[in-house]
C-alpha cells in the first residue's frame, strides 16, 4: 500500500499529462474511441439496395472491409464511379453513420435520388493534403467512409487506412481504385456504361446502363459482371441487362 | 475467478474537453493507487484492483470498499458520480459498482455472482443483436440466458454467444472487447478488443446508453474540426431551384440531431420551371468551369431568345483539355433567374450533353458555356 502515484501504469501518466498515444500505425487514436462488442456473424454486414448485392460475394458491406470502385483502365472518362461509389452507401445510411471525403462538388440531389440518408451523411468536401488523416479519424466513428483520394495514393497510407477500418470495424469504399496501391476485399470497376433517354437536340437523360465487375479476395475470388441500371428510367437502382426496359 | 473491486464513473466513459476527463480519471487512479499495488484501468472512467491483498490488509472487502468511495469521492470532488464495487470477475465487479451509483458501495459476497448477475437485463452484455434474438426468444435477462444449455447456445450463437453465456452464469469473469486502453500496452486477453457493431437503435449497454452511435460519429466529426476547422465538415440540405447548384445547399454539421425534413421545409420539389429533369448529377462544380461547345465545323453552339440551340453540337472540351465527341444532346431549358431583379438577374439556358463515357450538364451564360456538372 502507499504507493501513490508510483503504482501507477505508464499510459495513465502519459494520458494525464494530456498525452496521446502514439505510434502502433495509427494515424490518431483517441481514447474516446469506443471499444465495441463482438457480435456475431450476421451484423458483421452492413445492408446495400437488393440491386447491389450481387456484387458482394456477402450480399453486403463486411465490417472491416474495403471496397474500391473504380472505373475500367484504359477508359479514360467512363463514368459512374461517383454514383457506384455512394449508391453503396444508400441502404446503409438508414441506420448507419456515413462519411465521404474527398468528393468535391458533391451532387447531394443525386445521393439523395439514390437513397442516401442525408441525415447521416457527414462530407469533408475538401480535406486537402490530410485527406487521409481525416478518413482515419471519420473512421472512429462512422460505420462506412467513402474517400476519394486526390491522386496515386502511397502504400503505407493505403495500409494505415486499410488497418484503420479493419480495427474500427467501418467499411472504407475508395473511389478512384486505380490510385490505389493495396488490395480490397470487394474491387468493383465499372466496365461500360451507356446512357439512355437523349436524342440529337431532344428527351433528356432517363436511365444508365452499367456494366460492373466485381472481383475480391478470399471468400470473393470469383469475379462477377452485373449488368445495372443505375438509375433506371423510374429513378430506381435495379438490375438488368443492357436493353432498355422502359 | 478473480475477485475484483471495480470503479464505475460514467461521467468520464468519454473523452471531453481538452483532456479534463482524462486527468480526473488518472486522479482516481492514482488515489486507487493508494490502496493497492496494481490499479488496472479498464478504460476511461472504469479502472479495478484485485481485492485479495488490500482485503486482508484493511480488513475485509467491505472496508476495503468502504476506503475506496473514500478515496473516489476525493478525485471526483464532487464533479462526477462514482460507484463502488467488489463481486466475482470484472463483469459483475462493473455491474455492481454501477448499482452503488450514488450510493454505498455494492459487495457482491464470493460465489453469490450467479445470482446477482440473473436479474440484469441481456442488453448489459453490449451485444445488441444477440439481445435482440434472445428478446424474441423470451430470454430477457442474464438469468434465462444462463438457464439456456450450453449446446444449443453455442450452435445457435457461436463461440461469441457462448462466452458471453459463460459471463452471464458467472463462469467467466469478462467479456470481451471491455478494454479499451492503449493496445500496444495493455495486451487484449482472449479474443481482442472487439469489432463492432453499434446497434441501429439506441439501447442502453454496459457502459449506459452513452455508447450510442450519434455520439461516436460527433466525436470522429470533432475529430476532423481540430484538423481542419468547423466549416470543412457539412452536410447536403435540399432545397428549391432549377440547377442541381441551387437545388441543395451544404450547411456546416452542427452535430447528429437529427430531424425529418429540413427547416426550410422544401425537399427541391416543387414548379420550378427551368429545373432540369431528373435524375441529377452525382458532380456538381462549384464554381463551374469555362468550356466549349462547337458543332462540326467548329461554330460555337449558341441558345437563341426562343431557346432553342443555334446549331448541333458535335464536340465538347472542358477547361482547354482534349476535344471530346458529343454522342447525344437534349435541352436547352431556358431559364430567367431572378427576373424580378435587374442587378441579380440570370438569363441561363442548360443543356445535357452525352459524350463516349459518361454526361455533362452545361449552362450557356454570359456568352459562355460552363460546365457545371457531371452525370459520373
Amino acid at each position: 500500500m502507499g504507493l501513490g502515484i508510483s503504482g501507477t501504469p505508464a499510459p495513465i501518466l502519459a494520458w494525464q499529462q494530456g498525452k496521446r498515444p502514439v505510434g502502433s500505425g495509427h494515424i490518431s487514436t483517441t481514447v474516446a474511441a469506443r471499444a465495441r462488442a463482438i457480435s456475431s456473424s450476421r451484423d458483421q454486414l452492413l445492408p446495400v439496395l437488393p440491386a447491389l448485392a450481387p456484387l458482394f460475394p456477402r450480399r453486403g458491406l463486411q465490417r472491416g472491409g474495403v471496397v474500391t470502385v473504380g472505373t475500367g483502365e484504359g477508359t479514360p472518362g467512363a463514368g459512374g464511379g461517383t454514383t457506384l461509389g455512394f449508391a453503396l452507401l444508400a441502404a446503409a445510411s438508414a441506420a448507419s453513420w456515413c462519411a465521404a471525403v474527398g468528393t468535391a462538388g458533391p451532387g447531394i440531389v443525386a445521393f439523395a435520388e439514390l437513397g442516401v440518408d442525408l441525415g447521416h451523411l457527414v462530407l469533408v468536401p475538401r480535406p486537402g493534403p490530410v485527406w487521409a488523416q481525416v478518413a482515419a479519424t471519420l473512421l472512429d466513428g462512422m460505420d462506412v467512409v467513402l474517400v476519394h483520394p486526390p491522386g496515386p495514393v502511397r502504400p503505407g497510407v493505403a495500409r494505415r487506412l486499410v488497418a484503420r477500418a479493419r480495427e474500427r470495424r467501418g467499411v472504407l469504399v475508395v473511389l478512384g481504385s486505380p490510385g490505389w496501391p493495396e488490395g480490397a476485399d470487394v474491387q468493383l470497376t465499372v466496365k461500360t456504361g451507356a446512357w439512355q433517354g437523349v436524342e440529337e437536340g431532344h428527351g433528356h437523360l432517363q436511365g444508365r446502363h452499367l456494366e460492373v465487375a466485381s472481383f475480391g479476395r478470399r471468400a470473393a475470388t470469383r469475379a462477377v459482371r452485373v449488368g445495372l441500371w443505375l438509375p433506371d428510367p423510374w429513378g430506381r437502382v435495379a438490375v438488368g441487362a443492357g436493353s432498355p426496359a422502359v | 475467478m478473480q475477485r475484483l473491486l471495480a470503479v464505475w464513473c460514467p461521467g468520464i466513459l468519454e473523452e471531453q474537453e481538452h483532456g479534463r476527463e482524462a486527468r480526473v480519471f488518472g486522479a482516481v487512479v492514482a488515489a486507487l493507487a493508494a490502496l493497492a499495488t496494481h490499479v488496472d484501468p479498464v478504460r476511461p472512467g472504469v479502472c479495478a484492483v484485485r481485492t485479495r491483498g488490500p482485503s486482508r490488509y484493511f480488513g475485509g472487502d467491505e472496508a476495503l470498499a468502504r476506503l475506496a468511495a473514500e478515496a473516489l469521492s476525493g478525485a471526483l470532488a464532487g464533479g462526477h458520480p462514482g460507484g463502488v464495487g467488489v463481486a466475482d470477475g470484472l463483469f459483475a465487479a462493473v455491474l455492481a459498482a454501477r448499482r452503488a451509483l450514488g450510493a454505498g458501495p455494492v459487495i457482491v459476497a464470493p460465489g453469490e455472482t450467479p445470482a446477482f448477475l440473473a436479474p440484469w437485463p441481456v442488453a448489459v452484455l453490449d451485444r445488441p443483436e444477440l439481445a435482440d434474438l434472445l428478446v424474441r426468444l423470451g430470454v430477457r435477462t442474464l438469468g434465462g440466458f444462463a438457464a439456456l444449455p450450453g449446446p444449443k447456445v453455442l450452435s445457435r450463437f457461436g463461440e461469441e454467444g457462448a462466452l458471453c453465456q459463460r459471463v452471464a452464469r458467472g463462469v467467466e469473469g469478462e467479456l470481451p472487447g471491455v478494454r479499451l486502453f492503449f493496445p500496444p500496452v495493455f495486451p487484449p486477453a482472449g479474443p481482442g478488443p472487439g469489432p463492432a457493431s453499434p446497434a441501429p437503435t439506441r439501447q442502453v449497454g454496459f457502459w449506459g446508453d452513452s455508447a450510442d452511435a450519434d455520439g461516436r460519429a460527433a466525436r470522429a466529426v470533432a475529430g476532423v474540426c481540430e484538423l481542419l476547422g468547423p466549416e470543412a465538415v457539412v452536410r447536403g440540405r435540399l432545397q428549391g431551384g432549377r440547377g442541381p447548384a441551387q437545388r441543395a445547399r451544404l450547411v456546416p454539421w452542427t452535430g447528429p440531431g437529427r430531424t425529418g425534413p429540413d427547416p426550410d421545409g422544401t425537399t427541391g420539389e416543387g414548379p420550378w420551371p427551368g429545373q432540369v429533369p431528373s435524375p441529377a448529377p452525382a458532380v456538381v462544380l462549384d464554381p463551374p468551369v469555362p468550356a466549349q461547345l462547337v458543332d462540326d465545323a467548329g461554330r460555337t453552339v449558341g441558345v437563341t431568345g426562343g431557346g432553342m440551340a443555334t446549331t448541333a453540337p458535335t464536340r465538347l472540351s472542358v477547361a482547354g483539355g482534349v476535344w471530346m465527341e458529343v454522342t447525344g444532346w437534349a435541352g436547352p431549358w431556358p431559364s430567367d433567374e431572378r427576373w424580378w431583379s435587374v442587378r441579380g438577374r440570370r438569363r441561363q439556358a442548360r443543356m445535357q450533353v452525352v459524350t463516349a463515357h459518361t454526361a455533362h450538364l452545361l449552362t450557356r451564360e454570359r456568352g459562355g458555356w460552363w460546365l457545371e456538372a457531371t452525370y459520373d
